[in-house]
């Protein structure tokens, strides 16, 4: 079922690849000289804060939020509410707590970051080994997002037509990545953003005319359409199945809470700007956007529940992915005219763009933990244009088994590989910075043991819980191997990760402390200060 | 020393003349409530007691406090919220304005305040925590400076 009539599908193939040739040319036009190894991590810091904060938010909002918590904000009203609030609270945190001295100690990737206290070989692997695996569930995620909305945007049913859109924009997103390195990425995130803010923004206006300009109309008609009734205003539609409602909930906002923000790809963008007073206006503009775009994703998605009901969305997708496109068709009337369509046209290509923007941020960042990561700490580290060419080496080596892992996972459920995601940088990535960032005594093995311990936590819980198998929603239906009890395993590996670095380090003796509270105060003007500034290079 | 304050003593005769010129804004003058005590006690400027150190403290604790007072603002709404809706679920239902249950209300105010934090931030930052930060950079590169000069 695709519901689009035949000219808002041909618009929209249209649009599409207009909008692939045009952000391919310019990333090759803004893409960095061959050698140029600052510019392809971090585009010489030249960003101005808008445009970075546009980047930012552009990498934040990846296609879980606009397909997943759009469905959920659909089908369950408050309960997705909460979580896009927690999602923005995450972003809110980074600005808070970690933009600035990430800033300051950072240069190229979260290895950097960490390996300024703990310059060993051993951090920067495993930074390397904990940003792969929290980036590539993600990718998949975003990747198989592809092939659905393809899918039912242009109408076609065929498998083997999937596959082969996956594997075109996987062949995008490592073209952007390799060629594009940080400026080519930064300029599409841009673009991104502002289309989808524009276009939601004429949605939304369209869904509140629609209601008389009352939001309390809005969520009444949404209740009234969702089958739940009053139920779909308050607390626990999305937990209803959970032998533990109150735990689950606060297991999944903490990992919202506390990973969303501290993903790589995320973090990365924190080394573009200039100085600490310039991270700190882009993640002003960031988080603004990012406010308003949720501010519209609730507006649209309960829009869509109210105008198009219940089963209409999850006859579409059980999940309720579609939701975002059904609330935008459904606010532009029965039938639509040229201008109409077009418009239309702009709100599926700025998702599509989404999808392809955010997969090739996810890509760059695991490119250059490879790159650079595992090269930095060497005796002769490589030159620079060797550097650059195993980058963009990186991403087709990144960009290629995660392509092929796409094609498998698709027409599964895709929320226990968002949840990986989420939780890793929940457990193991933010201890690890906080940790590093703040805390005096923090030695290096307490630092490995954080990451390790938090990692290897999500990676052993996650088959075990409830989104895998064992109930209608999970990604093998027809099997039930839970013996975790729970939808998220933050609930056991954020503690974990927390409580070993904390053990650790307690345990490691006075010696040890002393030596790293020095060390802490050598280092101490730089992380409150940031590096002397430079003059540009050109 | 045409930049200096002219009621302030000639604070720092150890290092005076190599820093002419350098004082150029109002928060890398040596304020007199610290600096002719303090100074005359310390040699050096990297001792405990010496500007740039003490500009450092201050920067420290100015983050510092910026930081927590932010961070537990944000984060103490929102848990308070989850908590309020999960351990008081006929409070959060109750029809507050417009009709809307409570619950919901307090969730789509979170939109508004997190501009409002953003501004609030920004501009505590702008006043408490920049020129500290500013000054501080300003003493490293001239005590790098001097350090270059240093035979």
């Amino acid at each position: 079922m695709t519901g689009f009539g035949g000219s808002a599908q041909s618009w929209s193939l249209v649009a599409f690849c207009a909008v692939v040739a045009l952000t391919l040319l310019l990333c090759v036009l803004t893409g960095p000289e061959a050698d140029d190894l600052p510019e392809f991590y971090t585009g010489y810091r030249s960003l101005s804060p808008l445009r970075n904060g546009l980047a930012v938010a552009g990498d934040y909002i990846s296609a879980a939020t606009v397909l997943t918590i759009g469905g959920i904000i659909a089908l369950c009203g408050y309960d997705g509410i909460v979580l896009a609030l927690s999602a923005l609270l995450s972003l809110l945190l980074l600005m808070f707590l970690l933009a600035e001295p990430l800033h300051n100690t950072g240069r190229y990737t979260m290895g950097d970051a960490l390996a300024r206290r703990h310059p060993a070989r051993s951090v920067r692997v495993t930074a390397c080994l904990v940003t792969l695996a929290a980036l590539v569930p993600m990718m998949v995620v975003q990747l198989a997002g592809v092939g659905e909305l393809l899918a039912y945007v242009l109408g076609f049913s065929d498998i083997g037509m999937r596959d082969g859109c996956v594997a075109g924009a996987g062949v995008l997103m490592i073209s952007y990545a390799a060629l594009g390195g940080m400026p080519g990425t930064a300029l599409v995130q841009i673009i991104k953003t502002v289309a989808l803010l524009g276009s939601g923004l004429v949605v939304s206006v369209l869904i509140l005319r629609a209601f008389d300009w009352q939001p309390q109309t809005l969520f009444h008609a949404a209740a009234r359409q969702s089958g739940a009734g009053d139920a779909y205003l308050t607390w626990g539609l999305q937990y209803s199945s959970s032998p533990h409602p109150a735990l689950d909930m606060a297991s999944t906002q903490c990992a919202i809470v506390l990973g969303g923000a501290c993903l790589p790809h995320v973090t990365m963008r924190m080394y573009t700007a200039g100085t600490p007073r310039q991270v700190r206006r882009a993640m002003s503009w960031a988080v603004s956007s990012v406010t308003l775009f949720i501010l519209m994703l609730t507006v649209i998605c309960t829009g869509a529940t109210a105008l198009v009901g219940h089963d209409r969305i999850t006859a579409a997708d059980a999940h309720g992915t579609t939701a975002y496109l059904l609330g935008a068709r459904a606010a532009f009337g029965a039938t639509l005219s040229r201008p109409e369509s077009l418009l239309f046209a702009t709100v599926t290509t700025a998702v599509f763009l989404t999808l392809l923007a955010s997969v090739a941020s996810m890509t760059l960042a695991c490119a250059n933990t490879l790159a650079h990561d595992l090269t930095a700490s060497r005796a002769t580290p490589p030159a620079p244009a060797r550097e650059l060419a195993l980058a963009r080496f990186s991403a087709l080596a990144v960009g290629v088994p995660t392509v092929l892992l796409a094609v498998l996972a698709q027409r599964r459920s895709l929320q226990p590989l968002a949840t990986v995601s989420f939780t890793l940088g929940a457990s193991a990535i933010a201890p690890a910075l906080l940790y590093t960032l703040f805390w005096r005594r923090y030695t290096r093995t307490a630092l490995l043991a954080t990451l390790v311990v938090g990692a290897l936590s999500v990676l052993a819980l996650t088959p075990g819980t409830t989104l895998v198998s064992g109930t209608p929603l999970s990604a093998f239906p027809d099997a039930d191997f839970a013996w975790f009890p729970y939808n998220t395993p933050a609930l056991v590996s954020v503690p974990a990760g927390f409580l070993a670095g904390w053990l650790t380090t307690v345990l490691s003796g006075r010696r040890a402390t002393d030596r790293e509270r020095t060390r802490y105060a050598s280092h101490e003007h730089h992380l409150l200060t940031g590096p002397p500034p430079r003059r540009s290079p050109r | 020393m045409s930049y200096d304050v002219p009621e302030l003593p000639s604070d720092r005769p150890s290092h005076g003349p190599s820093h002419d010129g350098r004082y150029d804004r109002v928060y890398d003058r040596p304020s007199p409530t610290w600096s002719t005590g303090q100074e005359a006690y310390g040699t050096g400027r990297a001792g405990p007691r010496s500007g740039a150190h003490r500009t450092l403290r201050l920067l420290r604790r100015a983050y510092r406090w910026h930081r927590r007072v932010a961070t537990l603002t944000a984060l103490g709404y929102f848990v308070a919220f989850l908590t309020l809706t999960v351990k008081a679920p006929s409070l959060m239902a109750r029809p507050g304005p417009g009709g809307l249950p409570t619950g919901l209300v307090l969730a789509l105010v979170q939109i508004p305040v997190t501009w409002l934090a953003v501004l609030l931030y920004e501009a505590a930052a702008h006043r408490f925590v920049d020129p500290l930060a500013r000054r501080a950079r300003r003493q490293a590169s001239v005590s790098g400076a001097d350090r270059e000069h240093a035979p």
